[in-house]
C-alpha cells in the first residue's frame, strides 16, 4: 500500500467518522436503530452538489445540508413517535421516500464536480498556500531554494503540504463535531436524551417527553450523517444517487470496531473510538482492495467484518463457560 | 388543612367492549389532605396500582376528575404531571438510568418540572449538593458520584430512586410497592428512609404495599381497595387501633358481603 493510499484512507476514515458519529448517537445514545442514514447521506451529497452546481458558495451548500440531513431525521422520528410505527420500519420509510427525493434534488443520478470550485478544492488551494507564507516568514529562501531545486515538477515541500493538506482538514472538521458532541451529550438536554435510551420510562416519569428526545436524536443524527456525505461529495468530486448504500452498515462497524478496538467506557472516549473505528475499517476496507479485492466485495466484506465483531463477545462467553 | 389531591367518580375500565372487559377503578372518590400519608392495600387485581397509574397519567379515566393542589390534572398528559408528582416503582431497575452516573441521575431528577436546557447538566455547586442529600443515607454514595447506577445494588438503587423522587419537593409522592422486592434487611432500610423523608418535607403520600403491618405502621391513613372500590378507610386514633387480625377480619366480613351480592347478581 503506497503513503498516498495510507493517507487517503485515514482521510476518508475521518470524513466517514462524522457519519458513524451520526450512527453512534441513534444507535448507542438512543438505542434506536435507524436506517435512515441509507437515504439522508445521499441526500447530504445531493443537495450540497446541486447547491454548488447552481453556483451558490460551497461553504453555504455544505451549511446547509445538514438541515436537510435533519429535516429527514425529523421524518423518521414523527413516524415512530406520533404515527406509532416501528423504528426499523420508520427509517426504511424515510430512506426509500429520500431515493426519489434525492433524484428529483439531483435531477439525474450523478452530479460531477470535478472542474468546480468545492470546499475540498478551495482548502487545496488556500491551505498550502498559507504554509507557504508561513515557510517564507520563518525562513526566507528555502523554499525558493526547493523549487529551484525540484525543477517543474513538484517540490518535496509541496508534495509533503499536499499529502496532508485534507488529512488536517477532516481531522479538525470531525473532532470539532466530536467535542462539540460530548458537550452536548453532557448538558441537561443530553443527559435527557441518554436517559431515553437507557431508560425510558424513567426519564418521562421525572417530566421528560420522550418522543421529543427520540426527535431531536434522530435529527442530529441525520443532520452529521448528511454533512459527512455533502463532504465526502465534494471529495470524491462527485454526488451519486448509491453513494449511501450499505452506509448504515459501515457506520456500525466503525462504531462496533471503535468499540471492541479500543475498549472504553467514558462518552468522550467512545466518540473518539468510533472515529477511530471509522479510520481502521477504512484501513481494512484499503487493506482487502490492495489484495485483489474489488470494490463490488467491499460489502460481503463489511458485512463480515459486522457479524465478526458482533458475535466476538458470544463466542468468547461460550468457549468462557465450556472452559 | 387544604385538599391536595382530590378525585371524584373516577372510573376505569380494561379491554373494554370485548370479553376480557374489566372495571379496574370503579368510581373512586377519595381526597388527601396536604401532608397525609395514605397507605393503600387489598387483594390481587383490587386495583392498587392501577390507581397510582391513573393519578401519574399513565392511562386516561373513563369518567371522573383528578385535581391535584387545586388544578384539574385529568387530561394532563403523563409527562408534564410528572413535573409534579414524584414516584418509586416496586422494580429496582425501573426508577433510575443505569449506564448514567449516580450524580448525572440526581442531575436528572433535580431538573424535575423545569425546562431543560444546554447548561451543564452537573455543575461542581449541584455534586456539592447531591453529597449533602446522599450522605444522611449512610451508603457512601456522596464518595461514589462517578459511579455508573447499574453497579449498584437493589437496595442503594431504591434508596437512589426515592431520593431522585422527592428531590424536587413534588407535590404528591406515590409508592407502588416500593419495598416488595427487596431483601427483609434492605427493605427495612428503605422503610424507615421513607418515613424520614416523608416527614422532613411533609410530602402528601400514597403507598400501595401488601405488607399489612407495614401498612398499620406507616403513614397516617389507611384505605383498603377491593374490586376498584374503596372498601375500608382508617384514620388517625381508627387507623392506631387496627391490628392485621382486625383487618383481615374486616377484609372477609366485607368480602362476605360482595360474596351474596355476587350471587344476588347470578341468580338473576
Amino acid at each position: 500500500m503506497s503513503l498516498e493510499f495510507f493517507i487517503s484512507s485515514i482521510e476518508e476514515g475521518l470524513v466517514y467518522g462524522i457519519m458513524a458519529l451520526g450512527v453512534y448517537l441513534t444507535f448507542r445514545v438512543l438505542r434506536f436503530p435507524d436506517l435512515t442514514v441509507d437515504g439522508s447521506f445521499p441526500l447530504g451529497g445531493a443537495v450540497a452538489a446541486k447547491l454548488i452546481v447552481l453556483g451558490v458558495s460551497p461553504w453555504l451548500a455544505t451549511a446547509l445540508s445538514p438541515l436537510a440531513g435533519g429535516l429527514a431525521g425529523l421524518v423518521t422520528g414523527i413516524l415512530h413517535t406520533k404515527g406509532k410505527i416501528t423504528g426499523l420500519l420508520s427509517g426504511i420509510l424515510t430512506m426509500t421516500a429520500l431515493y426519489s427525493i434525492n433524484l428529483r434534488i439531483m435531477g439525474r443520478s450523478n452530479i460531477p464536480l470535478l472542474r468546480t470550485e468545492t470546499v475540498v478544492s478551495l482548502w487545496h488551494e488556500w491551505l498550502p498556500a498559507q504554509v507557504e507564507a508561513v515557510a517564507r516568514l520563518v525562513t526566507p529562501g528555502t523554499v525558493q531554494v526547493a523549487r529551484q531545486a525540484g525543477g517543474s515538477g513538484k517540490t518535496n515541500f509541496e508534495f509533503l503540504v499536499g499529502l496532508f493538506v485534507m488529512l488536517v482538514a477532516f481531522a479538525v472538521v470531525t473532532l470539532t463535531i466530536k467535542f462539540l458532541m460530548d458537550w452536548f451529550l453532557f448538558t441537561e438536554v443530553g443527559l435527557a436524551l441518554r436517559a431515553t435510551g437507557d431508560n425510558e420510562q424513567m426519564i418521562r416519569s421525572l417530566g421528560v417527553n420522550t418522543d421529543r428526545m427520540k426527535i431531536l436524536g434522530l435529527a442530529l443524527s441525520n443532520a452529521l450523517v448528511a454533512f459527512s456525505g455533502a463532504l465526502v461529495a465534494q471529495y470524491y468530486a462527485f454526488a451519486d444517487i448509491g453513494m449511501g448504500i450499505g452506509m448504515i452498515i459501515a457506520g456500525l462497524a466503525s462504531v462496533i470496531i471503535g468499540e471492541v478496538a479500543f475498549g472504553v467506557r467514558s462518552i468522550p472516549g467512545t466518540t473518539l473510538a468510533v472515529i477511530g473505528g471509522s479510520v481502521v475499517y477504512r484501513l481494512a476496507i484499503a487493506f482487502a482492495l490492495s489484495y485483489g479485492f474489488t470494490p463490488t466485495d467491499l460489502k460481503l466484506i463489511t458485512a463480515i467484518l459486522v457479524i465478526v465483531a458482533l458475535t466476538t463477545p458470544t463466542f468468547k462467553r461460550s468457549l468462557g463457560l465450556a472452559g | 388543612m387544604k385538599d391536595m389531591l382530590r378525585l371524584k367518580g373516577v372510573r376505569k375500565v380494561f379491554n373494554r367492549k370485548t370479553v376480557n372487559e374489566k372495571v379496574a377503578l370503579d368510581g373512586i372518590d377519595l381526597t388527601l389532605e396536604k401532608g397525609e400519608f395514605v397507605t393503600i392495600i387489598g387483594s390481587n387485581g383490587a386495583g392498587k396500582s392501577t390507581l397510582l397509574n391513573v393519578i401519574a397519567g399513565v392511562y386516561p379515566v373513563e369518567e371522573g376528575a383528578i385535581e391535584l393542589d387545586g388544578r384539574d390534572i385529568t387530561s394532563l398528559p403523563e409527562n408534564l404531571r410528572a413535573s409534579i408528582i414524584g414516584r418509586v416503582f416496586q422494580d429496582p431497575l425501573m426508577g433510575t438510568a443505569p449506564s448514567m452516573t449516580i450524580e448525572e441521575n440526581l442531575a436528572m431528577a433535580s431538573a424535575r418540572g423545569r425546562r431543560r436546557g444546554l447548561g451543564r447538566g452537573v455543575t461542581p455547586q449541584k455534586r456539592e449538593l447531591f453529597a449533602q442529600y446522599l450522605r444522611p443515607l449512610g451508603l457512601n454514595l456522596e464518595d461514589r458520584l462517578h459511579t455508573k447506577v447499574g453497579l449498584l445494588s437493589g437496595g442503594q438503587r431504591q434508596a437512589l430512586t426515592l431520593l431522585m423522587a422527592t428531590l424536587a419537593k413534588p407535590k404528591l409522592l406515590l409508592l407502588d410497592e416500593h419495598t416488595a422486592s427487596l431483601d427483609p434487611k434492605t427493605a427495612k432500610q428503605i422503610v424507615a428512609l421513607t418515613r424520614e423523608i416523608v416527614e422532613k418535607d411533609g410530602l402528601t403520600t400514597m403507598m400501595v404495599t401488601h405488607n399489612m403491618e407495614q401498612a398499620l405502621a406507616m403513614g397516617n391513613r389507611l384505605i383498603m381497595l377491593h374490586e376498584g372500590k374503596v372498601i375500608l378507610d382508617l384514620n388517625g386514633s381508627a387507623k392506631r387501633a387496627m391490628t392485621v387480625s382486625g383487618l383481615i377480619k374486616e377484609f372477609e366480613r366485607i368480602r362476605g358481603e360482595k360474596f351474596t351480592d355476587d350471587r344476588v347478581v347470578l341468580a338473576d
